[in-house]
């Protein structure tokens, strides 16, 4: 599995040193690097661009109050991501049930798709949203922001052989309900 | 039926992470095992599947929102970023060779002053606030005591006040006009083309008399309320008399003929 390349970590860390030293801007491009990963987390996590839209702004809100207490010898991805499945995870336990008219509408892409796009968007959102949310991480984490095991058990806090088994739990559990959808 | 460890070597293969060994004996567990073939070809499909999804661009409004939300330096971040990725490319590529952004820069700097200086060099209709201890325009002034006052002529006629005085520096005759006009009225200035040739224009307030024409031998000016006008020429040679005459409604109301020590010697 290809790891994230060091140079993108050294850069994060010189951009958070350089906003703690003042340079308010350095924030601003750790915003650019990270803010459509991070909201594709929070998409896949919620399967809704809403509160998607809405975990990103508190969780790079929270970044930029809570810089101070970014340890460098950490990953910056790693505090950052945790941060975004957190904030998923509480959102989903805020969330309360609803009975949704038009479930399409919650996963079109805001930009322009293709309707078989769109199909496929609507298909895998549901598919995932059949998961355990602590397993929904692992495949997300593994399948849209391509991290390694070892990555995903940083970001996550638990244990190589957890996210393993979360992941092939969750992959198997995936494709039956990938199946179900198909019927 | 498969065990947990002949399911993780499927998954890991999915994942690219097995080593020599581990690999060699998911070959071996496939090219056997009819179950483990069906579990690796759904497993594949599904990752497939997801791989497919791809990622999905935030709404724009999401990171001006954030932007918005922080303080105004990380704001800045903001209109860099609406600068678009091919400024930002160039911009990068600015940033890794600072020596080509030098150069580029003076390029761009010489464009930009000889553009600047190809739109500017005609431009004679020049504001100068304060004129006390300076005659004359942005381009050709002299220190007043420099200057020989060779006319002095004060104006007081039905609706017009105010003075016209002549001063001369060398070859160069500052004419400057002050004017207290009731109604706007057109100035007109004549000379020998053939003896002088006009250097510059100011006036005091520009917006009192927005209509200004040169050609040989002829100045026309609008004024109105109160406004001071400078004319500047240069003369080669014999001088000859300038004309002075202001019109209202194409009447004429006022005209003095600017012949004083100076300008018609030997005209």
């Amino acid at each position: 599995m290809t790891e994230r390349p060091a140079a993108a970590h050294e850069h994060d860390r010189a951009l958070v040193k350089r906003c703690l030293e003042g340079q308010g801007d350095a924030f601003g491009e750790l915003i650019d690097r990270h803010h459509k990963p991070l909201f594709n987390v929070a998409l896949r996590m919620l399967n809704n661009v809403q509160d998607a839209e809405d975990v990103t702004q508190t969780v790079l809100l929270n970044a930029f109050v809570k810089l101070r207490t970014y340890d460098p010898r950490y990953k910056f991805f790693s505090w950052i991501y945790r941060m975004t499945v957190n904030e998923s995870l509480n959102t989903l336990k805020r969330r309360k049930p609803t009975v949704t008219l038009e479930p399409r509408l919650h996963m079109r892409a805001p930009v322009a798709a293709s309707d078989s796009a769109a199909e496929l968007q609507d298909r895998v959102g549901k598919a995932l949203m059949c998961l355990k949310p602590d397993d929904r991480a692992v495949v997300v984490l593994k399948h849209f922001v391509s991290f390694s095991y070892q990555e995903i058990a940083d970001v996550l806090e638990i244990p190589v052989r957890t996210v393993k088994s979360r992941l092939f739990t969750a992959r198997e559990r995936l494709r039956d309900a990938l199946r179900e959808g198909e019927r | 039926m498969l065990n947990r460890q002949q399911i993780e070597l499927i998954h890991q293969e999915m994942d690219g992470v097995n080593a020599p060994a581990e690999r060699a004996a998911f070959r071996s567990l496939i090219e056997k095992d009819s179950e483990a073939r069906a579990l690796e070809a759904d497993l594949r499909n599904v990752t497939q599947l997801l791989d497919r999804v791809g990622s999905i661009d935030p709404p724009r409004h999401m990171t001006e929102a954030i932007l918005n939300a922080l303080p105004q330096q990380v704001r800045a971040r903001s209109r860099w970023e609406a600068l678009g990725a091919p400024l930002k490319a160039i911009v990068d590529g600015f940033q890794k060779r600072p020596r080509f952004a030098l150069v580029s820069s003076l390029c761009v700097g010489l464009v930009a002053g000889f553009v600047a200086y190809a739109a500017l060099a005609g431009t004679v209709l020049i504001d100068h606030p304060d004129t006390s201890g300076l005659r004359g325009t942005l381009f050709e002034r002299r220190a007043a005591d420099e200057l020989e006052t060779v006319h002095d002529v004060t104006i007081d006629v039905d609706r017009v006040s105010g003075r016209v005085g002549v001063q001369i520096a060398q070859n160069i005759v500052f004419v400057e006009l002050e004017l207290d006009v009731e109604h706007a009225m057109e100035v007109r200035l004549t000379f020998d083309e053939g003896a002088y040739g006009l250097l510059g224009f100011s006036q005091l307030r520009s917006e009192a008399g927005p209509y200004f024409t040169a050609e040989p031998g002829l100045i026309r000016v609008t004024t109105s309320g109160a406004n001071t006008h400078t004319f500047v020429l240069n003369h080669e040679g014999p001088v000859s008399p300038l004309a002075l005459s202001l019109f209202e409604n194409g009447e004429e109301v006022f005209a003095t003929t600017l012949s004083a020590r100076g300008l018609d010697q030997g005209g």
